[in-house]
């Protein structure tokens, strides 16, 4: 029993990994007289503000447009010669948890000012009488999407409730991944002070211990379809069609020891064992492709706006990790098979054949941090599979119908010859380097990269390393070169932590590109790129 | 003038109207670099236009896009062909036509502008211009407004070579396409020269939009498409009459994916035997 009670407390602390109460809610111990429940409801307040700041160096390689017409990275509007591009950007996050009972818990998530760029909504955006140029505004406004801004002053992300039941933990409503899965390479939360992603999710979770494990089960409603709120705001709104739902079932099991256990068995000499594996089934019978079109949210559909997608995906991912006295050895590979019989946007059109996936990728790290001296170096391999389309397939503009040689992105399917979209993107929250996957690809897909670094960190919190990165393509077709090596980067971090709430982070990055990065058609070679990189960031 | 240059002049009267994706701004008419990405119409890519499938077509539905290719299939010129123009019926009622032959020639239509043509004075409000036939440089001139596609005349690319304007423009389409529609047209065609020789015809358009169905390409189904029924009968100087029937198979945003043209003064409204069979040919 005593046993029980202490994992079900490791369990509630694992599944509040993003969230700051801890101890206050540890399920009484057995034993204890606890005459009567007393509601101690209390409120904390976790979260950040960050600003951060970029100076961008001929990101565009100086190569050339594409076949398309686009260059590798943005080009100054008023000059396309020029080489620099500059700008900064806040984001100020508060998660504030209320604790109803012991057991009862809901929690947010809220940004403000969510990856505004610093100048972006200055009074006089649109002009008015006081400010008729922007050279004479008085100051900044608040966004409004739409009108001076792409996006909302405030965003809420997550809100969901969490009850410790004497059997498990369930969670319920608008969530981020429960923990950080692994490395964070296939599943991230966007907790890290430099994410710029916040995975949010509509879930029913409930996680259990048994058997010395963390036991998972979860229910996503990944997309609803049209919903009755158009035909009668005023009622309760429901989703009109179940068929058109896009659901997700997982499972997952897991033996994790969180940070501060990992330390305590480090110091005793114990080793560090955890491993887990997490599955998912993904499906969807017919989709309303009109319904995600812009201003597809007011138009009203029948039976003749209805494609029978058929989709199922099935992912998979398993991950281990080791950490004994002075080495750390981690490793996480994933895998995602699907199929969607038809991936007409058109429903008035049916594509005849299927479009089928298999794509896998993994990351393997592996450290070494010698005695007290703060010195540790390591070494990471990270892969992920690739398409022998043209482009890499991270993020293709809507309006483009084919990816041609030369491209750096682009579909990756062409029907009916090819079928297949096979590339594994990395979550773009997980950060491999400064400018090559970060910047220009925009993650790693179709690519694996050896990554050796260096570390010293003192004890009165400045940091330093130095990383290199050497990169390559899977698939010859898909780098605009047409070829594989891609390049080699250097970046140099500095970070400082002052008073446990203030960071400041600095990243300089040169990139070196290699053949897989020139322009063949222009007979133009890909030159360095250098990136500065600060963050400075208040921790609540 | 003979018999083979009519047959030329008549053939393929309606304008072929054009795969949307390339992006339609609102003059409808767009630079040349559509045509390199409109030349591939598959559906998996954002669609510019956005159609509904509800089975009628509007006029922002079919959108004219001028400086785009579209290949076809065709029998070579002068060769007949056996056909379904009314395709299969299921037991639900669901009509499906069979176009997913990809035997015959590559016939490329260009939709152009009129502007800078030699004719361009001669059609004063007309926008575009289109190859007619297989087998034929002689372009249909058309004008493209909200409420319908007007065929204005005939003109060859080369100067004064052959210049044919009706008295009175042609409704080839009239929007919103639905099934059931049905008009007539009379217009003639006087003082006008083809290929060098003077030339006059009456012609009477009989058009009807007379099935919706399901037609089937290689690799594609495109739902609730439209056949336009065209029963031209031209009538020359001297009492020659020629009659003959194109049926037009059109679907939102893609426009004309086929065509099937009935031989010379068929009679048989359901016949089964084409002078040409057009289909979209697909990469």
């Amino acid at each position: 029993m005593k046993l029980r009670y202490q994992v079900l407390a490791v369990v509630f602390a694992v599944t509040a990994a993003s969230n700051p109460v801890r101890a206050q809610l540890a399920p009484p111990s057995p034993g204890s007289e606890a005459l009567e429940q007393r509601p101690d409801s209390t409120l904390s307040l976790k979260g950040y503000l960050r600003v951060r700041g970029d100076m961008f160096h001929n990101l565009d390689l100086d190569r050339g447009p594409t076949p398309q017409g686009s260059y590798l990275f943005p080009l100054p509007a008023s000059n396309p010669r020029a080489q620099v591009l500059q700008s900064a950007n806040m984001r100020l996050r508060l998660e504030p948890a209320w604790r109803v009972t012991r057991s009862v818990r809901i929690i947010m998530q809220v940004d403000f000012l969510d990856n505004v760029v610093l100048g972006s909504t200055p009074a006089g955006l649109p002009r008015d009488r006081w400010t008729p140029m922007s050279a004479a505004t008085l100051g900044q406004v608040s966004p409004d999407s739409g009108t001076n801004s792409w996006r909302d002053a405030v965003i809420l992300r997550r809100a969901w409730g969490e009850v410790l039941l004497p059997f498990g933990v369930l969670a319920v409503g608008r969530q981020g991944a429960l923990m950080n899965w692994g490395t964070g390479f296939f599943i991230n939360a966007g907790n890290d002070l430099d994410a710029d992603r916040s995975d949010s999710a509509d879930r029913a979770v409930f996680a259990t211990s048994l058997a010395g494990h963390l036991w998972m089960l979860a229910f996503e409603w990944s997309a609803s379809g049209p919903t009755s709120a158009g035909l009668w705001p005023d009622d309760q709104p429901f989703d009109r069609d179940p068929r058109d739902n896009v659901r997700t079932w997982a499972f997952g099991f897991a033996r994790f020891h969180s940070d501060a256990g990992v330390r305590r068995r480090v110091r005793a000499g114990v080793p560090s064992v955890n491993y887990g594996l997490l599955a998912s089934y993904r499906t969807q019978k017919i989709d309303v492709p009109g319904y995600y079109a812009p201003d597809g949210l007011h138009g009203s559909y029948g039976p003749s706006a209805v494609v029978n997608r058929g989709l199922q995906t099935v992912s998979a991912d398993l991950w281990f990790r080791v950490v004994h006295r002075s080495f750390r050895l981690e490793l996480e590979a994933a895998v995602i098979w699907g199929r969607i019989g038809d991936a007409s946007l058109d429903p008035g059109l049916s594509l005849g054949t299927a479009v089928e996936s298999l794509q896998y990728g993994g990351v393997i790290q592996a450290s070494w941090a010698p005695g007290r001296s703060g010195w540790s170096l390591g070494v990471e391999v990270g892969l992920a599979s690739g398409d022998p389309a043209p482009g890499f397939g991270v993020r293709s503009p809507l309006d483009q119908a084919q990816a041609v040689p030369g491209d750096l992105d682009g579909p990756q399917f062409r029907l009916p010859q090819d079928n297949r979209v096979d590339n594994f993107r990395f979550h773009p929250n997980y950060h491999v380097d400064l400018i090559l996957f970060r910047r220009i690809l925009g993650t790693v897909t179709d690519a694996v990269y050896l990554r050796p670094w260096v570390r010293w960190k003192s004890r009165w919190g400045l940091a330093l390393e130095a990383v290199a990165i050497s990169s390559f393509a899977l698939q010859e077709a898909s780098p605009p070169g047409g070829q594989r090596p891609l390049g080699v980067e250097l970046d140099l971090g500095a970070s400082f932590k002052f008073d446990r709430s203030f960071v400041v982070r600095l990243g300089f990055g040169v990139l070196v590109p290699l053949s897989g990065l020139d322009n063949v058609a222009l007979g133009l070679k890909a030159k360095p790129a250098t990136t500065l990189h600060v963050l400075m960031g208040f921790v609540l | 003038m003979g018999r083979s240059n009519l047959r030329l002049l008549t053939g393929a009267l309606l304008c072929t109207l054009l795969l949307g994706v390339g992006g339609c701004p609102d003059n409808g008419v767009v630079g040349p670099d559509a045509a390199a990405d409109a030349a591939t119409p598959l559906p998996d890519a954002m669609p510019v236009c956005q159609g509904n499938n509800d089975g009628i077509i509007t006029s922002a539905e079919m959108p004219m896009v001028s400086g785009i290719t579209v290949n076809y299939l065709v029998n070579a010129p002068g060769t007949s062909v056996g056909v379904q123009p009314s395709g299969t019926v299921d037991g639900g009622g669901e009509r499906t036509w069979d176009f997913t032959d990809t035997g015959g020639e590559v016939f490329a239509i260009t939709l152009d502008t009129i502007w800078g043509r030699w004719f361009e004075s001669d059609f004063s409000d007309a926008h575009y211009v289109s190859t007619l036939a297989p087998g034929s440089d002689v372009l249909g001139v058309y004008r493209a407004a909200d409420d319908a596609i007007w065929l204005l005349g005939f003109a060859s690319p080369q100067q004064d070579q052959t210049l044919a304007v009706y008295d009175e423009p042609v409704p080839l389409i009239r929007f919103p396409i639905s099934e059931g529609q049905s008009w007539a047209v009379v217009a003639h065609i006087t003082n006008a020269v083809y290929d060098g020789q003077p030339f006059a015809s009456t012609d009477t358009y009989n058009i009807s939009v007379d099935q919706r169905g399901t037609l089937e390409l290689p690799y594609l189904s495109l739902h609730n498409t439209l056949r336009l029924r065209v029963e031209l009968t031209q009538s020359l100087p001297g009492g020659q009459t020629i009659r003959r029937t194109q049926l037009l198979y059109v679907h939102e945003c893609y426009g004309e994916l086929g065509r099937i043209v009935s031989v010379d003064n068929e009679t048989d409204p359901n016949f089964t035997t084409a002078a040409e069979f057009r289909r979209l040919a697909l990469p």
